[in-house]
């Protein structure tokens, strides 16, 4: 399953899952900070999974036409 | 970073200057210490690298120890950072030695941040996992991608 995993200066390791789902990427993410431990690089995580990927909102666009309208 | 991710998490991986610093050697940071200073004080002079003495008892120390113009810049084994001036001090001397040490800080602090980067970087195929992309952000954060 495709990630980014984003390393700042300051020690931040963030881990955005692009494909699955939120328990398959929950899954995922907590196997990879316990590999990283294993690695002797631990990171401290507080268990939170966030979702930022919604559904879309269905757009419409309205088209008015105008009898004798022009547009330069 | 545009974010559509299904699920995202955000850790920590402590900040240990001196660890961080350990990992890269007093040679590597000495370098870079020259580096930064021809480029940004080049108009002090040359930098030297310099033996350093106890204050106190008068024989070597260990630590990193460079000579600028009328800069003395100490940097301590645990990497503490000391900046005066070598003779009396002239005018503009305690905005210099202020520039200096703000900048030495700085850098220490950089190439903390770097290292940390580095050391998180090449654990992640360690682990197992396939790197198949590795870029850094506007903001300097690495980004790699990576199959999970």
């Amino acid at each position: 399953m495709k990630a980014r995993v984003v390393i700042t200066a300051g020690g931040q390791v963030s881990v955005f899952v692009d494909e699955g789902t939120l328990e398959t990427g929950r899954e995922a993410i907590e196997r990879f900070f316990a590999r990283l431990a294993a690695q002797d690089v631990a990171v401290t995580w507080d268990g939170k999974i966030e979702q930022h990927r919604h559904e879309r909102e269905a757009v419409t666009a309205h088209v008015h036409a105008h009898e004798g309208a022009r547009t330069q | 970073m545009p974010c559509d991710a299904i699920a995202v998490a955000k850790g920590q991986v402590p900040l240990d200057l001196a660890h961080e610093l350990d990992g890269l050697g007093s040679e590597a940071v000495a370098q870079a210490l020259l580096a930064l200073l021809r480029q940004r004080f080049a108009h002090l002079g040359q930098p030297e690298l310099t033996p350093l003495w106890g204050a106190h008892s008068g024989a070597r120390a260990s630590g990193i120890g460079v000579r600028i113009g009328n800069v003395l810049i100490r940097v301590s084994p645990n990497w503490r950072v000391t900046v005066n001036t070598r003779r009396r001090a002239g005018a503009g001397d305690d905005q210099t030695v202020s520039l200096v040490r703000d900048a030495v800080t700085g850098l220490l602090t950089g190439l903390a941040g770097l290292a940390i980067q580095q050391r998180v970087a090449q654990a992640v195929p360690q682990a197992g996992y396939r790197v198949t992309d590795q870029t850094r952000a506007p903001n300097g954060a690495l980004v790699l991608s990576v199959e999970l």
